[in-house]
């Protein structure tokens, strides 16, 4: 290392300058720092374009991710519909058939609308196995519906049938009881007739000889 | 005729007149007893008759079958039909069991009590290939439908043909286990894909 002085500067106060730290050198050393500064901007901007595009790639990834789960959401949503629909239709299916029992008369109407309920499930589970959600989700709702209106006139018919059923209980009852009475009336005094006919003739009667061999 | 004869007879007389006056309000409390209950499962040919099925079949060509469902069960029924394809080694339903095989389609319909349902089923192949003495069914088509089955078959020395069966299966929706079950009855149609090679 060799000592230089420079101007204003004592030689107290020379300091120890490398060697390649000249005049040449300086301008070499400015256009080596702006070099390093379009290093530095190249670095940064390679930086920063990396981290954008690193970004990028956490967004894109994260919007699939979200893409995907939203679907998958929206897949499990109408999975969930359609067995709640499924239920609904046999929940339906059970309040008809209960009605039925109870003495109502099943209308072909009532019979068609389960089978519309049916079809629109049938539907709903097609257009869930090609990817259609929203349409799917809208055909099990509107099963869902059907089934419960299904249910709502079997609970009437079901109503109406048992009222139905116990005023012909209660009118059989009492014409039974009337009729019954009548009858055993009728036979107590039909009796005492027949008892004082057969007495009669019985009197009326005369011994017979019998011939003795 | 004693006495105790006359009023025995008196008294029967009146039993039977008593019952008869009773019959209306005993019919309501007491269920009377139904007749049998069945249900009935039928396939019928293109014809609408019990003939003419498909037997030889061709690729890309539609065939025409209908099916049809009586209810006798004296009442409302849910019922489903399954219907699976098969080849002669793989095991058929029978009087108790149904077939271990997945459906390949399914028809649903609710059936008020002594009525009928009846559909057309039209069918074809879709994707037959044959490859070392195997016939291989990859795609059926049901009313419009595709569907990709994996079935195959060898060929059959003694019926010289490749022979696959459709049949359908009936079921049951039963309320009290709140299930399908197995309806006893299944009815199918042998068919013989070698003329599509």
């Amino acid at each position: 290392m060799r000592r230089r002085e420079f101007p204003g500067l004592g030689r107290r106060h020379n300091i120890g300058v490398p060697g390649w730290l000249n005049l040449k050198s300086l301008r070499q050393g400015l256009n080596h720092s702006y070099i390093l500064k379009a290093r530095t901007t190249v670095r940064v901007l390679k930086g920063s374009l990396k981290a954008s595009s690193l970004c990028l790639i956490i967004l894109i990834t994260l919007g699939l991710i979200s893409r995907y789960s939203s679907c998958a959401y929206e897949g499990e949503k109408t999975l969930s519909s359609i067995s709640e629909a499924d239920e609904k239709l046999r929940q339906a299916f059970a309040a008809v058939l209960k009605a039925e029992k109870a003495g109502a008369a099943i209308s072909d109407e009532l019979t068609n609308k389960l089978n519309i309920a049916q079809e629109l499930l049938t539907r709903a589970n097609t257009s869930f196995l090609v990817g259609e959600y929203g349409n799917a989700s809208l055909l099990a709702g509107q099963s869902m519906n059907l089934a419960d209106a299904i249910v709502q006139d079997a609970g009437y018919l079901e109503n109406q049938a048992e009222s139905e059923r116990n005023t012909r209980f209660i009118w059989a009852l009492l014409l039974s009881t009337v009729g019954l009475v009548m009858l055993f009336v009728v036979s107590f005094f039909g009796w005492k007739l027949v008892k004082k006919r057969y007495s009669r003739q019985f009197l009326k009667m005369k011994p017979e000889e019998t011939t003795r061999a | 005729m004693s006495l105790s004869d006359l009023k025995s007879l008196y008294s029967a007389s009146i039993v039977i007149l008593s019952l008869i006056i009773l019959a209306p309000t005993l019919i309501i409390v007491v269920s009377v007893p139904q007749g049998e209950q069945f249900s009935e499962l039928y396939l019928l040919g293109s014809s609408h008759t019990a003939e003419s099925y498909p037997f030889n079949v061709s690729q890309n060509k539609t065939y025409r079958v209908y099916l049809g469902i009586r209810n006798h069960i004296g009442s409302l029924g849910y019922f489903k039909i399954y219907a699976k394809f098969r080849n002669q080694t793989e095991s058929l339903p029978n009087s108790t069991t149904p077939s271990y095989l997945p459906q390949i389609f399914e028809y649903c319909v609710f059936l008020a009590s002594s009525s009928v349902y009846e559909t057309e089923v039209a069918f074809s192949f879709e994707d037959v290939s044959l490859e070392g003495g195997l016939c291989r069914v990859a795609r059926f088509a049901v009313d419009d439908r595709e569907i990709s089955v994996t079935e195959a078959t060898t060929w059959d020395q003694q019926n010289r043909g490749f022979y696959f069966q459709l049949f359908f299966e009936l079921w049951i929706y039963n309320t009290t286990v709140s299930q399908f079950q197995y309806d006893k009855r299944f009815v199918g149609i042998w068919l013989n894909v070698s003329r599509i090679v």
